[in-house]
Parts: C-alpha cells; sequence; structure tokens
C-alpha cells in the first residue's frame, strides 16, 4: 500500500467503519512509515475530541410541543390551499370553460374531414359549355364514351393482360 | 428507501396522515440535532427542524424513493440550513456556551472544568469552518453517515468529500493543537 491509498483509508478507519482486511493493510503501511504514522495519530486524536462533545438536546418537554405546532402549520397551510382554492373557483372555472371553447373554436377546422375529391369527369364538366356542345353535334356521345372511360379508370379498372389488343 | 419508510410514504399517499406523524417521530431528533449542529443554537436548529418537516409534507407525494428518506430529509436540513447562514452569517458565541452547559457530569470538578473547557473550543472551531464543511464533518462524525450518502447529500462526489473532510480535521486539529499542548 502506498501513502495516498493509507490516507485514504485512514480517514475512513479514524472516522468510520472499516473492513478489517483494509485495516491490516494499513497497519502494514503504517508500521513502515512515520509520516503516515503521525497523520493517523493526528486525525484519531481531532476525532476523538470531535465526538466526545455531548450531543445537543432539547430542552424538556420540547418534541410534544414541537408536534402540535407542527400539526398547526400544516393545517393551516391546508386551509390557506381550501381557501385559495374555493376563492379562486368562481373565476378559474369560468376562464377554463371559456379557454376550453376558445380552443374548440380555434381547433374546428383542422377537426373537420376534408372535402370529398371531384371526379375527373366532374373536374372537366364546367368546360364543356354549350357553344361547344352545338359546334361539336357528337360531343354528347364521345363526352359519354369519355367519361364513362375515366369512372372505369377511377374505379380502378385494368385491362385483362390475356385479352388481345 | 427501507422497507418501514416505504411502507409510511405510501400509506401517506393514500391519505393517511397518522403515516407522516410516523415519519416525523422517527426521524425529527436526527434531524433536530444535524440542524443544531450546524446553525450552533436551539431556536434556529427547532425551527429548521419544523421547516424540514413542512417541505417534507410538500414533498412526499413526488418523492421518487430512489434515495434513502433519511439521505432526502438530510439533504433538505443542509440546504436550510446553508440559507439560513447565509441570511444571518454570523456565529452564535451565546448558544456555544449553552452547548458547553452540556458537558457530561465527571466525578472531578476539575475534570469538569477540563471537559467543558476542551468541548468549548472544539465547538467554537467547528463553528469557524466554512458552513459546506462543517455540514459535512458533521454528518461524517456526528451522524456516523458514509461518504457516499454524504456526496448525495451534499450534491457532489466522494471523492470531494473525503479531500473536504480530510482538509477540515487538519484545519481543526491546527486551530486546536495550540490548546491541547498547552493542556498536556
Amino acid at each position: 500500500m502506498r501513502c495516498p491509498e493509507a490516507r485514504d483509508a485512514l480517514l475512513e478507519i479514524t472516522t468510520g467503519r472499516t473492513p478489517p482486511d483494509l485495516r491490516r493493510a494499513v497497519a502494514v503501511h503504517l508500521a513502515g512509515c512515520p509520516q503516515c504514522r503521525a497523520l493517523a495519530s493526528e486525525l484519531e486524536e481531532t476525532t476523538a475530541r470531535l465526538r466526545a462533545v455531548p450531543t445537543p438536546l432539547p430542552p424538556e418537554g420540547f418534541w410534544p410541543d414541537f408536534m402540535r405546532r407542527l400539526e398547526e402549520r400544516l393545517r393551516r397551510r391546508e386551509r390557506t390551499v381550501d381557501r385559495l382554492r374555493r376563492a379562486l373557483r368562481p373565476i378559474l372555472l369560468p376562464a377554463a370553460g371559456l379557454a376550453a371553447t376558445v380552443a374548440l373554436v380555434v381547433s374546428s377546422p383542422y377537426l373537420r374531414p376534408p372535402p370529398p375529391t371531384p371526379s375527373a369527369a366532374e373536374q372537366i364538366a364546367p368546360y364543356v359549355t354549350d357553344t361547344i356542345r352545338s359546334q361539336l353535334p357528337h360531343l354528347e356521345e364521345a363526352l359519354g364514351l369519355w367519361q364513362s372511360g375515366l369512372e372505369v379508370q377511377e374505379a380502378g379498372w385494368q385491362p385483362d393482360p390475356l385479352e388481345p389488343r | 428507501m427501507d422497507q418501514e419508510d416505504a411502507a409510511l410514504v405510501e400509506a401517506f399517499r393514500r391519505g393517511e396522515e397518522s403515516a407522516f406523524a410516523a415519519l416525523v417521530i422517527k426521524y425529527r431528533e436526527t434531524v433536530y440535532r444535524l440542524a443544531r449542529r450546524l446553525l450552533g443554537n436551539h431556536e434556529d436548529g427547532a425551527d429548521i427542524t419544523q421547516e424540514v418537516f413542512l417541505r417534507a409534507y410538500r414533498a412526499l407525494p413526488r418523492f421518487d424513493g430512489r434515495a434513502h428518506l433519511r439521505t432526502w430529509l438530510y439533504r433538505i436540513t443542509v440546504n436550510l440550513c446553508l440559507d439560513h447562514y447565509a441570511r444571518r452569517r454570523r456565529l452564535f458565541w451565546a448558544e456555544l456556551e449553552e452547548g458547553v452547559a452540556q458537558a457530561p457530569p465527571q466525578a472531578e470538578p476539575e475534570a469538569r472544568v477540563e471537559a467543558a473547557a476542551t468541548a468549548q473550543a472544539v465547538v467554537r472551531a467547528v463553528a469557524a469552518l466554512p458552513p459546506r464543511q462543517r455540514a459535512m464533518v458533521a454528518l461524517r462524525l456526528y451522524q456516523d453517515l458514509p461518504y457516499a450518502e454524504i456526496a448525495q447529500i451534499m450534491g457532489c462526489s466522494e471523492g470531494t468529500v473525503k479531500a473536504t473532510v480530510f482538509a477540515a480535521l487538519r484545519r481543526l486539529r491546527a486551530a486546536l493543537a495550540a490548546q491541547w499542548s498547552e493542556r498536556l
């Protein structure tokens, strides 16, 4: 064991509890090290003197009075908290209601379901004016075919791969 | 946290007020002794002890139980004492005399005077230590706590606690050496 380890252990030995094997190792070190031996005696004496100072005791009858005062203070605190809660209730309840309403109003656009996406046929319809219809007499028929084709496509229609093209 | 403390804390959380009273009775004396050693007089020690349990009552529902309840209470005590000391920044000479008056009665009046003088010198020397150093010395020598627990209470490493206690003991030795050599 070296001096720094011995000194660390000395603090444990002189001020607390130490396992016997550590005590033995320190004793071996102290036998051959006069500096650590001097330090050990210094620490031991100081600790003993400090521990000899009597434990401070409260005056007679202190604890029952202490418990009474503590209970009073705890009850007073609870009464204060209750009073505060009761006093704030008329303010806090409407405020909480108002806050909830505001939150609902603000968040309502986000809560509504999104509008349905128009089909491809519906998207084309506004562009087919009466002028176009009168100029192209077969347009209705062509549009009918075209729209039915788009609807089939929207419904997920896939051509049969075995059907000849 | 030991099983008894865990059961009491749990009962308190369920609303049993008597569980808190049981915790106070269990720890009030050690908390008082620590506070009184750190502040040097009965009145401040008693006030701090009340404050420790008031704070514990408020904070106990949030106590996570990772540390020993005793460690938690000592931590509150030390912090309150350090705050108190910082606010007042004075030594309590009058109360130190009171502490000395409690020296155990000896057979010989001469020995009694001797013991009282030594105790007075020691108490004054300890009172002159910086507050954190004093707290660590009190926790080690008077509350008999392991260094690891003191480190938890003081919020520093175990190595720092050991170095601080070591420095404090050497400082106390130096402060008291002259007086001891006179008496030997």
